[in-house]
């Protein structure tokens, strides 16, 4: 394997879990707010 | 305006993330992304890929479940009467149905699939797949699922025939169950115990390492840098690869795999090929694969998440919710399988197994000759079928969902009543694709008719409801309604021209390819009046015309609505 492949792996992986866990953390912030509002 | 009673909900946004993403993830995750990857070059289908994600999965899953949620709230769960309660037009009654009819022609070929998950873990599970050679291991594939001849399999000793029936009774328990007790519970386990498996077989696929010394360019890091190297030197025999020239080899050391190839290979053309970034980004036909594979692993655009988003409360969020929906599908595709399939196939087998031979190739044929090789096989075989299973039994779930929210409202039948509706309408096609499977003909055809070629009309008229009959301003204001996140500036922009565009170039290099340049043997086969290809579209066309017979005969949504009053 390449340093450029070694990049492209960690780089589109860290993309999509990054994402994933941003959006898993609002989300379930979120889902709590809604339910103390309720 | 007459409209049904809304009488279930999800119970927390994190349930309908969980059934969205079980829709998304299936076979296209495991099987389908890491050779498309590994097949245009890494780094250029990745910089494609996200491209697309950004362009097209993102705003299509804003759209749909703008669509589904503004449905909900006028008391809609099914293309059929959200498409009527956003445009007022009988008209869109009839044409919603294009959703419910793809959902179900899907499931019919889909549950077949799923019981092949559950075949193949059982007799992983009790060794039958420990065979002698490749060969053995095809021939295995060929009889289990049917490939010799029509009907084998009802007639086979695979105990094919219980696991169709368990396929078909665990779909039905779960719908049974209903949206909230049935699906979202169902996928508050089954999801975490897909992470959970994946991660256990990645962690043993990355510690592979060589597993044959004799072969050392069979490794886990050969196998990640044919996966995910932008720049690599392929191996050609006859046009297959066979063997990738590792990146710090000499000239002299190429050629003298070329000339060992060539001595293995006699009388056949031997080349090399190089696939470099710049080529990948300038070649359109591997924007075109990874634009399809971003559309058809997200599942949106056919009515499914159409109809779980018609469950989440007016008020709630939809817009962080669909994010995240869409993260998870790529966590699991790009980070965990991305680094799983390819990388064991080339260990154990070398690049000229996990070379270009498909999604079911790659799946029940190449891995159980990996999981028969790998220390602990049996179990890890197992649990790689078993992972595959939830992924199809959380998307069969969700193509019949359209098909039972759609008799609930228009002939207001009780769950029980639906559920047996549909389950007498999916088996019947389920065992109409199970019968017609020498080359695999029924389940090709459905395929290609309603996992593909409908999936680009059902998305075509999401995108026409929700721009031209609904209003973009309209669509976007309800996006925001209750969003945990900012809607990105442009927003409206791309969801008018650039997804629908980017929609239309796919479908038309599809059409270009299937139809026009030469006409795919789907399309010759039912032209020809082939019985497999022929019977299982029949059955789909009569359930579309009893579909277009209840909306007739339905006394619901039968009044004209003001598109206007939908907005306030």
């Amino acid at each position: 394997m390449t340093i450029a492949g070694i990049i492209t792996m960690l780089l589109s992986i860290g993309i999509v879990w990054g994402l994933f866990i941003v959006c898993c953390t609002k989300l379930v912030k979120s889902d709590k707010e809604s339910d103390e509002e309720s | 305006m007459n409209s049904t009673k809304k009488t279930e909900t999800w119970n927390s946004n994190l349930g309908v993330v969980l059934a969205v993403a079980g829709s998304a993830i299936g076979f296209g995750n495991f099987l389908r992304f890491p050779g498309l990857a590994a097949q245009y070059g890494g780094g250029a289908f990745m910089i494609a890929y996200f491209t697309a994600f950004l362009l097209l999965g993102i705003p299509l899953s804003w759209v749909e479940w703008t669509i589904g949620r503004k449905g909900g709230s006028l008391g809609g769960h099914s293309t059929v009467s959200i498409f009527y309660l956003l445009s007022g037009k009988a008209r869109w009654k009839y044409l919603g149905i294009a959703g419910v009819v793809a959902t179900i022609g899907i499931a019919m070929y889909y549950i077949p699939l799923e019981s092949w998950t559950i075949g193949y873990a059982w007799h992983t599970a009790m060794g039958d797949l420990q065979l002698q050679s490749a060969e053995e291991y095809g021939n295995f594939f060929a009889q289990y699922v049917g490939l010799t001849g029509d009907g084998d399999i009802f007639f086979g000793h695979g105990g094919q025939l219980i696991f169709f029936a368990l396929a078909i009774l665990a779909n039905m328990y779960v719908i049974f169950r209903g949206v909230s007790k049935g699906i979202e519970t169902f996928c508050k386990w089954s999801m975490p115990v897909l992470l959970i498996t994946a991660l256990i077989i990645l962690v043993r696929v990355l510690t592979l390492g060589t597993p044959d010394a004799t072969h050392p360019e069979r490794s886990v890091n050969q196998g990640l840098g044919y996966m995910w190297n932008p720049t690599k030197t392929m191996l050609v025999v006859e046009g297959k690869e066979v063997e990738m020239v590792p990146a710090q080899a000499t000239t002299a050391e190429k050629t003298a795999m070329m000339q060992k190839l060539q001595a293995g290979n006699p009388g056949k053309a031997v080349e090399d090929k190089q696939i470099t970034l710049t080529q990948g980004l300038l070649n359109p036909e591997m924007w075109i694969a990874a634009a399809g594979q971003v559309f058809f692993s997200l599942s949106i655009g056919f009515g499914t998440v159409c109809s779980y988003a018609s469950y989440v409360r007016r008020r709630k969020d939809i817009a962080l919710s669909s994010l995240t929906a869409n993260a998870a599908n790529e966590a699991i595709e790009v980070g965990m399988a991305g680094m799983m399939i390819i990388p064991a196939a080339v260990a154990f087998l070398g690049v000229v197994a996990a070379a270009g031979c498909g999604t079911f190739g790659l799946g029940f044929n190449v891995l159980p000759q990996v999981f028969a090789a790998m220390p602990g096989g049996v179990i890890f075989g197992t649990m790689f079928f078993f992972l595959l299973f939830i992924g199809a039994i959380t998307s069969a779930i969700s193509m019949l969902q359209p098909s039972i929210a759609f008799l609930e409202e228009f002939w207001e039948l009780r769950r029980v009543q639906s559920v047996a509706l549909v389950a007498f309408l999916v088996t019947i096609g389920t065992l109409l694709v199970g019968w017609f499977t020498e080359g695999l003909m029924a389940l090709d055809t459905m395929d290609f008719w309603f996992g593909t070629m409908f999936l680009y009309l059902t998305s075509c008229l999401f995108f026409t409801i929700f721009n031209y009959v609904w209003g973009t301003k309209n669509g976007l204001e309800e996006l925001s309604q209750g969003a945990a996140i900012p809607l990105p500036p442009g927003l409206g922009f791309v969801l008018r021209w650039v997804t629908p565009g980017i929609l239309l170039i796919i479908f038309g290099a599809w059409l270009y390819k299937n139809i026009f340049i030469q006409l795919s043997p789907q399309v010759t086969n039912l032209i020809n009046c082939e019985p497999g290809a022929l019977f299982p579209i029949v059955w789909v066309v009569m359930v579309a015309l009893f579909f277009a017979f209840v909306i007739f005969t339905s006394r619901k949504f039968h009044k004209h609505t003001n598109p206007d009053d939908l907005n306030n």
